[in-house]
C-alpha cells in the first residue's frame, strides 16, 4: 500500500468511528451539564477567593515578620569618634590634647588615652574587634545578649562580653596590662594558654619577653598603675609590689636582649604567695574560662604551682599540644597521690597541702626542706610528677638552679611523654642560659622545639635560641635561626631582632 | 447646581454575549457570570464528541465537566483568547489521556475487565458495523494514548494540522511527525485485520467475534 492508500484507509476508519458516535446529545442533557458546570464553578470560586485571601494574609504575615525582624534584630553597630585628632578608617589616636573616644550605637565606649593608638578593625551587629597598637585604652562595654567584643594587643586577645576595663599594651616592651573594673574578660595569648579569666577588681600583667604572667588584686596597685605612664613600668611596679616577702628579691623587668638578667629569682611569679593573689582568684576566674583552661587549672591544683606564670603557660602548652598521655598521666598521678597519701575526698580536707599548693602559696623553702627531709635523691626517684614540678618551681624561685635542674631532669627521665617533661626542656634551657652555658641552652631549646613545635614556649624558645646562637657562634650563624623565627613568628616579640640578624651586618 | 428632584441618568452595564471566542474568554477572566453558560453552549458538543470518540460513552459527562472545570481554572493563563476552541480541545485531550492511562493501569492491575465500547454505534448500525467499530477500538486500545488521541483528532474529528498543533501546544512540524508515526502504527495494526479492511472496502461483512 502506498501513502495515499494508507490515508484512505485511515480516513475510512476515522469516519467509521465518527459515525459510530454521533454528536447528538439527549434532550436536556446539555442543559443539565451546563447547570452542573455552574454549580461546580460556584463551589470552586470561593476556593479561588480563599486562595487569594490566603495569599494576601501570607504576604501580610511575611511583611509583619520582616518588620519585626528588622526592628528586633539589631543591625550592624555604628560608631562615632570624638577626639583631638581626625579619625579615619576607625583609627583612634590619643594626643596630649586629649583622648580619642569611639561612641558605639549600643552605648559601648572605647577611650584611647594620650599617646595611645588603636584601630577599630571590624564591627558587626554584636560588637567590634579592636586592635590596640600601643598604649592604654579604656573600654566600657554595654552588656547585651550575644555581645561580643574583643581587643587584640600584640599576641594577646581579650574577649569581652560586658565589662569595664583598661587595656594597656606596650608594643616595645611586649607587656600587656589588663585592669578590670567590672565584669570579666578572657585573655588569650602566648602566656595565657587557652584563656585566662580576669574578673572585676583584678589586674593581669603579661610580659612576653619575661615569659611572665600574673594576676593580682587591682586595689593593691591601683594608684601605681594609674600613675604609670607606660605598661612596662606598670608591669614592673606590680611585680615588685606583690613580690613574696623574704622569698625572692624584687623583680627587674627584662627584655629579650637582657640576656644576663635571667635568674631564677625573677621567675617567682610575684603573686604566688599573695593571700589575695592568683590561687584564690583563679577559682573565680575558672568559671569564665574555657573548659580546657579550667582543666589545665584543675591539673595544676594537683601538681603545679598555680601562681607561677610559667607553670600556667606550661599547662596551657599541655592543652595546646594535646598531650593526652601527659594529661592521663597527670590524672593517674593525682589518683596515685591520693592512694599513696591515704587521702580520699573525705580525708582531703585534713591532709596537708600538696607541694603544688604550697608553692602557689609561696612556701618555696618549705617544699625544698621537705624534699631534703625525705632525701633529695629519693624524692627525685620516687616523687610523683606533680611534686617534681612543684619542687623544680620552688628551686627556681629560690635560685637553687642545681636542684631545679635535677627536678626537671627527673621529670624528663621518669615521665618522658608528659607535657611537663617537654616544658622542662625549655626551662632547662633557661637554666643553662642563666649559667652561661649557651651551647647547652641552644640544645635544650632545640629539643623543646622538636618535642613541642607548637608549644606555649615555642616562640620564646626559638627567640632565645637565636640570641644564644648569636652569642655562641656569631651573627652569621644566628641569621639562620632568625629566618626560622621570622617564618614562624613574624609578629613575635623577637621579630625586630630577628629581622636585623636576618638582614646581616 | 442640580436640583434634588432633577432626574439622573444611570448607565447600568449588563453582560453582553460576546461575539467571538476572545470576547468570551475575556468575559470569563473578568468573572462575567454569563460566560460559563455561553462557552458551554458553544463548545460542549465538540468536547463531548471528542471525548466520546476517544474514550467511549462511559463517564463521558463527567469528563466533559472535568474539561470545562479545568478550563475555568486555567483561563487566566490563556495566552491567546482567540484560541478558545483549540484550548478546549487540548484540555479534552489531556483529560482523555489521563483517563486512558487510568484505564490501562486498571486493566494491568486487573481491577477492571478489558474495556468494551458499551454503546457502540448510536443509530442505524448493523451488527457488522458494530463489529467493525469494536475491532477499530481494539486496535486503538493497543496503541499508546498519544497515538490514539492523534488519530482521533486527525482522522475522526478531521481537525486541521494547525488546530492539532495548537491544541497540543506543539509545532506544526512536530505535529506532522507525530501524526505520521501514529498513522503508520494504526494502519499497521489495521492491516493485520483483514475483516476490518474488507468491511472498510465494502466487500465483505465483518463477522462478529472474528479476528
Amino acid at each position: 500500500m502506498d501513502e495515499d492508500e494508507r490515508d484512505v484507509v485511515l480516513g475510512q476508519m476515522g469516519r467509521l468511528a465518527h459515525d459510530a458516535f454521533s454528536d447528538s446529545v439527549k434532550p436536556g442533557a446539555s442543559a443539565a451539564g451546563k447547570r452542573q458546570l455552574r454549580v461546580s464553578l460556584a463551589t470552586m470560586k470561593p476556593a479561588r477567593r480563599r486562595a487569594r485571601w490566603v495569599a494576601v494574609a501570607l504576604a501580610a504575615l511575611v511583611t509583619f515578620v520582616a518588620v519585626v525582624v528588622y526592628r528586633v534584630v539589631p543591625g550592624r553597630l555604628d560608631y562615632a569618634v570624638e577626639g583631638p585628632a581626625p579619625s579615619t578608617g576607625g583609627y583612634l589616636q590619643g594626643t596630649a590634647r586629649g583622648a580619642a573616644v569611639a561612641h558605639f550605637t549600643d552605648g559601648t565606649e572605647v577611650r584611647v588615652g594620650a599617646g595611645a593608638r588603636a584601630r577599630i578593625v571590624d564591627v558587626d551587629r554584636h560588637g567590634a574587634r579592636i586592635a590596640l597598637e600601643q598604649g592604654r585604652a579604656h573600654l566600657r562595654v554595654v552588656h547585651l545578649p550575644e555581645a561580643h567584643w574583643s581587643v587584640e594587643a600584640g599576641p594577646f586577645s581579650i574577649t569581652v562580653t560586658g565589662t569595664e576595663f583598661d587595656a594597656d599594651w606596650s608594643a616595645e616592651g611586649g607587656v600587656l596590662v589588663v585592669e578590670m573594673r567590672t565584669g570579666a574578660v578572657i585573655v588569650r595569648g602566648p602566656l595565657a594558654g587557652d584563656g585566662i579569666g580576669v574578673h572585676g577588681g583584678q589586674r593581669l600583667v603579661a610580659s612576653v619577653p619575661d615569659s611572665r604572667l600574673h594576676i593580682e588584686p587591682l586595689a593593691t596597685t591601683q594608684a601605681t598603675a594609674d600613675d604609670a605612664t607606660g605598661a612596662t613600668a606598670r608591669g614592673a611596679t606590680a611585680q615588685t609590689g606583690t613580690a613574696p616577702s623574704g622569698n625572692a628579691p624584687a623583680t627587674t623587668p627584662r627584655t629579650p636582649d637582657d640576656e644576663h638578667g635571667a635568674t631564677a629569682n625573677d621567675e617567682h611569679g610575684a603573686t604566688a604567695n599573695d593571700d589575695n593573689g592568683v590561687d584564690t582568684t583563679n577559682e573565680r576566674a575558672a568559671a569564665a574560662e574555657p573548659q580546657s583552661a579550667a582543666r589545665a587549672r584543675a591539673s595544676r591544683n594537683d601538681h603545679g604551682a598555680s601562681g607561677d606564670p610559667t607553670h600556667r603557660a606550661r599547662s596551657g602548652a599541655k592543652e595546646r599540644t594535646g598531650d593526652a598521655k601527659g594529661r592521663a598521666s597527670d590524672a593517674k598521678q593525682a589518683v596515685r597521690d591520693d592512694v599513696k597519701d591515704g587521702t580520699g575526698d573525705a580525708e582531703r580536707a585534713a591532709a596537708p597541702p600538696s607541694w603544688a599548693k604550697r608553692v602557689a602559696g609561696g612556701d618555696f623553702r618549705g617544699v625544698i626542706a621537705d624534699a631534703e627531709g625525705r632525701g633529695l635523691s629519693t624524692t627525685l626517684a620516687e616523687a610523683p610528677l606533680g611534686d617534681l614540678v612543684a619542687l623544680a618551681d620552688a628551686a627556681r624561685y629560690t635560685g637553687s638552679s642545681s636542684m631545679a635542674r635535677d627536678a626537671l631532669l627527673s621529670q624528663r627521665k621518669r615521665y618522658p611523654t608528659s607535657a611537663d617533661a617537654k616544658a622542662a626542656a625549655f626551662l632547662l634551657g633557661r637554666i643553662a642560659e642563666d649559667k652561661g652555658s649557651t651551647g647547652e641552652a641552644v640544645d635544650w631549646y632545640e629539643r623543646y622545639l622538636a618535642e613541642a613545635p607548637k608549644g606555649a614556649f615555642a616562640a620564646e624558645a626559638l627567640g632565645r635560641e637565636m640570641l644564644a646562637t648569636r652569642r655562641a657562634r656569631g651573627a652569621a650563624a644566628a641569621a639562620d635561626v632568625a629566618r626560622r623565627y621570622l617564618d614562624r613568628f613574624p609578629g613575635g616579640p623577637y621579630a625586630d631582632r630577628a629581622r636585623a640578624l636576618a638582614a646581616g651586618p | 447646581m442640580r436640583q434634588p428632584s432633577e432626574p439622573r441618568l444611570f448607565v447600568v452595564p449588563t453582560p453582553q454575549a460576546p461575539e467571538d471566542d476572545a470576547a468570551l474568554v475575556r468575559a470569563a477572566i473578568e468573572g462575567d457570570p454569563a460566560a460559563p453558560g455561553l462557552i458551554w453552549e458553544r463548545y460542549a458538543r465538540l468536547v463531548r464528541g471528542v471525548l466520546r470518540r476517544s474514550l467511549g460513552e462511559d463517564e463521558v459527562d463527567d469528563h466533559v465537566q472535568e474539561v470545562f472545570l479545568r478550563f475555568f481554572r486555567q483561563v487566566d493563563g490563556l495566552r491567546k483568547p482567540g484560541s478558545l476552541r483549540c484550548f478546549l480541545i487540548g484540555i479534552a485531550m489531556r483529560v482523555a489521556g489521563s483517563e486512558l492511562r487510568r484505564r490501562r493501569v486498571r486493566r494491568f492491575m486487573r481491577l477492571a475487565p478489558s474495556e468494551e465500547l458499551e454503546s457502540g454505534p448510536a443509530s442505524q448500525r448493523d451488527d457488522d458495523a458494530r463489529e467493525a467499530v469494536r475491532r477499530l477500538y481494539a486496535i486503538l486500545d493497543r496503541v499508546d494514548s498519544r497515538t490514539r488521541l492523534l488519530f482521533v483528532l486527525r482522522y475522526v474529528e478531521a481537525l486541521e494540522l494547525t488546530e492539532i498543533a495548537e491544541s497540543l501546544e506543539v509545532s506544526l512540524a512536530t505535529t506532522k511527525r507525530h501524526l505520521a508515526r501514529a498513522g503508520d502504527r494504526v494502519f499497521s495494526l489495521a492491516g493485520r485485520d483483514e475483516l476490518l479492511l474488507a468491511y472498510l472496502a465494502g466487500t465483505v461483512n465483518v463477522k462478529r467475534g472474528a479476528g
